[in-house]
């Protein structure tokens, strides 16, 4: 089998965010309310194209980083600014940092 | 380095400016700000002494040619589109502003209006952080220099 080119490789972004909200919230929690805005924003065709997906949630710092593809980065902030509540809670999520690796995003940001 | 600009609605709104990255978010009370949604209203607010028009349109109608676009640009009134009104709604009333919404932008690009993106927030927790509103603009059919240009700007009057 012929290798996958490294050009037709997809370029990934991390984002590291910070859940502000009325409360602390568990990781269960906030993915379900991710995945909700991702799929009443954009769907799950758009879903799988941008290359969504939540790598780690940190309770204790209600931190965490997610994961997109580096064409959907945008579209992606623009979509997680429709998250309001969280477990019926008034919360949002401020974007702390974007980055290129998961090694430099936990660096920068202490994650 | 880039300085954002907002706007709230109140004074609560602000907890977190420069946690979001803002270099100021304005108070709509202190600025000549009305709310666009119907013919009447945005013909109005271009016609008078305003400093910005804050969502010309509304779920059941564009509401905005190119005629008012360019009495707004003659009278030097920024158009603004609120995440708050978006947020606001649901269901299918969010996909039809969120439509109209692109249009009206549409008109401004073509027009060359002043244009912002804004978060007008109600409470603290309405607020966005400057690069989400930037891509909110991408969301709204900006390409990302646009965008970052309607987040950072702050025109004639505003400050």
């Amino acid at each position: 089998m012929k290798p996958f080119p490294q050009t037709m490789k997809e370029n990934r972004r991390y984002l590291v965010f910070e859940v502000i909200g009325e409360q602390k919230f568990s990781k269960e929690e906030v993915s379900k309310a991710l995945w909700k805005t991702m799929f009443s924003m954009i769907g799950t065709t758009g879903a799988a194209a941008s290359g969504f997906w939540i790598i780690d949630f940190k309770e204790e710092e209600q931190k965490g980083m997610l994961r997109c593809n580096s064409e959907w980065l945008e579209f992606i902030r623009g979509v997680l600014c429709f998250l309001t509540e969280v477990n019926n809670k008034k919360a949002f999520i401020h974007i702390i940092r974007t980055s290129g690796t998961i090694k430099k995003a936990r660096e920068k940001t202490g994650l | 380095m880039r300085k954002y600009y907002d706007i709230v609605q109140c004074e609560e709104a602000r907890k977190h400016e420069k946690k979001l990255g803002f270099e100021k978010m304005l108070l709509a009370s202190e600025l000549r700000l009305k709310k666009g949604g119907s013919l009447e209203a945005n013909r109005k607010a271009v016609r008078t002494k305003t400093d910005v028009l804050l969502d010309p349109v509304s779920p059941t109608g564009l509401f905005f040619d190119t005629a008012v676009a360019q009495v707004a640009k003659d009278n030097n009134v920024v158009i603004a589109f609120s995440l708050n009104s978006l947020l606001s709604l649901k269901g299918v009333q969010r996909v039809k502003m969120l439509a109209n919404m692109q249009k009206a932008l549409g008109i401004c690009l073509k027009m060359k209006n002043e244009v912002m993106v804004i978060s007008h927030a109600e409470d603290e927790y309405g607020a966005r952080d400057a690069l989400s509103l930037v891509g909110l603009g991408v969301l709204l059919g900006l390409s990302k220099p646009q965008a970052l240009w309607v987040v950072s700007n702050v025109y004639e009057g505003l400050v």
